[in-house]
């Protein structure tokens, strides 16, 4: 079966606060679909886009250090490749095959300082707006640790939110006072302690039973609920109007919540294991003060997994 | 335009600055000071946003934009991105890239041919966190570039004629002073027009999407998106004789290959 090259309509545009991890979650994609196994890869669709694939995962890999800050904003098309179950035939004579298939990820990539509430770099502030208009699909980054020490997220969401309604108001797609674009919310930094600490508390921890290290997850159905007690216990006071807002902006349908790291939690690798009384992946550099250092492996947790989503929503193919 | 103690000649300008970075308490990149003068922040937040070359993995780099003020004065500047010396990081761990950005008025320049490398270094001496906010009042040689690096100066130098950015690719492993040079070069190749109003990077994110520079280097050519016209691409070192594909351009490179040798400063006058 010839793959098939199938283009969506529109990209994937990547937004959150500075410093959120946009960059790093991208940088995280390609060891995450390596760990997963050989049904997805990712590749660059042309020369600029595989240099920047090759360099975001080489710097998590090979130099355990995280991406410079995005400076205005980043657009490159990655691929994704995989194989997918197809049937033919009628009920009971069906055949199945698996088909490759190819969807494009039209990447953009801003820097925070854009969606800021004061947008004093006017001309860039409407290309941020201009990119997700055009996108689709949407991978919003939710920084709890951000929200904790600086409590702005509200600020960064709701300015964009009411500039990119003001822009598509009088699109035929902007039906029922909804936005039409899917929406990823990843609440990210699952790694960090006192986000970690929250779900455990809440009763949210579960291990994936296909994950040989039984590495903690929080499933799915339960990352809203988190990212609502996030939200309650944040240090600006704005944080539950977050989640109101994207409802209010968004079709509650096209919504789906994800609890991720890019760099997960630390697996000694010597012995292999995961142990739960030493989870953490970020410490302080010794050599560099102030560099925190990523400690072992990366082991990303969740992001595959709104990307897929938003794909196969953009491809028509709900569902998992 | 005066007696420069070497002999030669020099000019004497006031530059307006600003610092553009991260505290360590900071995560995202701002406006940490700029000079008392014409521009205010909101023209240095804007100016220097629309002018980034992105990520940069090497350092230091330069940049040269233009920016109008009051649609009167014409101010031309130049960037320097650099870390410090002691590496630095922001409230996430993240190197900081500062950026020094100083601009002075077209005109006090067009007098005598100034080149770039000799504002990179009059200006990479300034540490703008003890500058206070007075503008710099700096005297410079004027020391009109060479044309070097044979034809391909020129053809660059024609190629910014059909209006088309010119991306330069394969000099990955020049230094930033030889492609400093090469702009050096090029700019001094133009019409005075447009020299007024060109913008360069001696290196550039391959997917910063929608830069302003109409020359400047990157590793490999920018994607074409949307139907847009592409940059002209150009490889380093390989000089390239075929026609440009436009008659102006190709009349304009016959006449520079015939008139090189007569002082570049003249074409700026």
């Amino acid at each position: 079966m010839p793959p098939s090259q199938e283009r969506p309509d529109y990209g994937i545009a990547m937004w959150g606060a500075p410093s959120s991890g946009k960059t790093t979650f991208l940088s995280a994609l390609s060891i995450a679909l390596t760990r997963r196994g050989k049904d997805w890869k990712v590749i660059g669709a042309d020369k600029a886009a595989t240099e920047r694939l090759v360099n975001l995962t080489t710097l998590l890999t090979r130099n355990h250090a995280f991406p410079l800050a995005t400076q205005g904003i980043e657009g490159f098309r990655w691929l994704l490749v995989g194989q997918v179950p197809r049937s033919t035939g009628k009920r009971f004579r069906k055949e199945r095959y698996e088909e490759t298939v190819t969807i494009g990820l039209d990447l953009v990539d801003a820097s925070g300082e854009l969606a800021g509430p004061v947008g004093s770099a006017i001309s860039k502030r409407e290309e941020l707006i201009d990119s997700l208009a055009r996108s689709r699909g949407i991978v919003f980054i939710f920084d709890p640790i951000r929200e904790f020490e600086v409590g702005d997220t509200f600020d960064h969401t709701f300015a964009v939110l009411n500039e990119l309604a003001q822009q598509m108001v009088a699109s035929p797609e902007f039906s029922g006072g909804w936005l039409p674009h899917y929406v990823a919310v990843c609440i990210a930094k699952f790694d960090e302690l006192r986000v970690f600490r929250t779900a455990e508390k809440m009763h949210l921890l579960m291990a994936d039973p296909a994950d040989r290290l039984g590495l903690p997850r929080v499933a799915d159905e339960d990352a809203r609920e988190l990212f609502a007690r996030l939200c309650e216990v944040s240090g600006g006071g704005t944080a539950d109007l977050v989640l109101n807002t994207l409802e209010q902006h968004f079709h509650p349908g096209r919504i789906k919540y994800f609890v991720t790291s890019a760099i997960g939690f630390f697996v000694d690798p010597r012995k292999g294991v995961y142990d739960p009384d030493d989870i953490q992946n970020l410490l302080p550099s010794e050599k560099e003060p102030g560099s925190p250092r990523i400690r072992g492996n990366v082991y990303p947790i969740n992001v595959v997994e709104p990307l897929l989503w938003l794909t196969r929503q953009l491809m028509g193919e709900p569902g998992e | 335009m005066s007696e420069a103690p070497t002999g030669g000649t020099s000019v004497a300008i006031t530059a307006e600055w600003a610092l553009w970075g991260k505290t360590s308490s900071d995560r995202g990149y701002r406006l940490l000071d700029y000079s008392e003068g014409n521009l205010g922040a909101d023209n240095y937040s804007e100016v220097l946003t629309r002018y980034s070359p992105g990520a940069l993995e090497e350092l230091p780099q330069v940049t040269i934009s233009w920016s109008s003020h009051r649609e009167e004065l014409n101010y031309l500047a130049l960037a320097i991105h650099d870390r410090e010396e002691q590496r630095r990081y922001d409230a996430d761990g993240r190197e900081i890239v500062f950026t020094r950005y100083f601009c002075w008025p077209y005109d006090d320049l067009a007098a005598g041919a100034v080149s770039y490398m000799t504002l990179y270094e009059e200006f990479s001496r300034f540490d703008l966190r003890t500058q206070g906010r007075a503008p710099i009042k700096t005297e410079l040689a004027a020391t009109p570039p060479g044309v070097p690096y044979g034809g391909q100066a020129l053809r660059v130098a024609a190629l910014l004629l059909t209006g088309k950015p010119v991306c330069i690719v394969g000099a990955d492993r020049v230094g930033f002073r030889e492609r400093l040079q090469f702009v050096d070069a090029v700019m001094s190749l133009l019409p005075y027009g447009m020299r007024r109003r060109l913008s360069a990077s001696t290196w550039t994110s391959s997917t910063l999407q929608g830069h302003k520079f109409r020359l400047f280097f990157a590793s490999t050519p920018r994607p074409t998106r949307d139907g847009q016209p592409g940059d002209h691409v150009v490889e380093w070192g390989r000089p390239h004789g075929a026609p440009t594909g436009y008659d102006y351009a190709d009349d304009y490179l016959a006449w520079l290959e015939s008139e090189v040798k007569r002082p570049a400063a003249q074409l700026a006058t």
